[in-house]
């Protein structure tokens, strides 16, 4: 019996996989981004699936709404001709091997626990239990959070400042 | 009910194409890519295992967010090193880039 959270799974893991894979292996790098922001997106349905709405909410935000446009803007200033990058790297059979190897001994691994036929347990939590959370036992680590971004948004403008003398 | 282990293996295979990336590519950008995926491979782990074994606490949610919001932090500074190196240097292909070495 096929049920609608099991299409809906298949149909998101199938979204997120291929765009992963295609922005790696897009012609050019400009698909290629546009690509990430769908595959980034697949992974905000699987969060949702997971009765994760707050962490898809905050994905769709920060990875599709502010990343994959950073990432755009970056490739149009740093993509110097079309011409060039239009040719398509020959596929490394090293790579794809490594990547085989790891996936398959990490999937076997889980496969060989008994964790992985699990039941999902429990009720489903809120926005507020994340919250509580998060200004309670986490209040330290959120500020520290904060200076980090701030500090990291510092330091790009610092960067961006460099030039050839 | 989908089970943990689907959840498990589709992570698995996104963290492989991720690793796929960065041993295989020279496009700093395209590394760039490889990384975002292994960090979402990352979260969809947490949020899972969240979810099937210890969903009474949302610890593993909250932690995905702070990997998130690390992951951004990452992106900017990241994608300013891209820009500043194409900048002085009019490249980004990571194997032509070796001033240390010589």
């Amino acid at each position: 019996m096929i049920s609608a959270s099991d299409i809906a799974f298949f149909v998101l893991s199938a979204l997120t996989l291929g765009a992963a894979i295609y922005s790696l292996e897009s012609r050019q790098v400009v698909y290629g981004a546009i690509s990430l922001a769908f595959s980034f997106l697949g992974v905000a349905g699987l969060f949702i699936l997971l009765d994760a709405t707050f962490v898809a909410l905050f994905q769709i935000i920060v990875y599709v709404g502010a990343v994959a446009v950073l990432i755009l803007f970056t490739v149009m200033l740093v993509t110097k001709e079309v011409e060039r990058e239009a040719r398509r790297e020959p596929i490394q059979p090293l790579g794809v091997a490594i990547a085989v190897i790891v996936a398959i001994l990490v999937s076997f691994v889980a496969s060989l626990s008994t964790m992985g036929s699990l039941p999902p347990s429990g009720p489903i939590l809120g926005v507020s239990d994340i919250g509580n959370l998060l200004t309670g036992q986490y209040a330290f680590p959120l500020e520290v959070l904060g200076l980090v971004l701030g500090a990291s948004v510092v330091g790009a403008l610092t960067l961006a400042k460099i030039d050839k003398e | 009910m989908i089970p943990l282990l689907d959840y498990i293996v589709l992570s698995a295979i996104l963290f492989g194409i991720g690793v796929y990336g960065l041993v295989s590519k020279g496009n700093a950008l395209r590394l760039f890519f490889a990384i975002e995926i292994v960090i979402n491979a990352a979260n969809i782990n947490l949020v899972s295992f969240n979810r099937y074994i210890s969903a009474s606490t949302p610890q593993g949610q909250t932690f995905a967010l702070f990997s998130i919001a690390i992951a951004a932090a990452e992106a900017a500074v990241g994608l300013a090193i891209i820009i500043v190196t194409f900048r002085l240097n009019k490249e980004v292909n990571v194997f032509k880039l070796r001033k240390l070495k010589s």
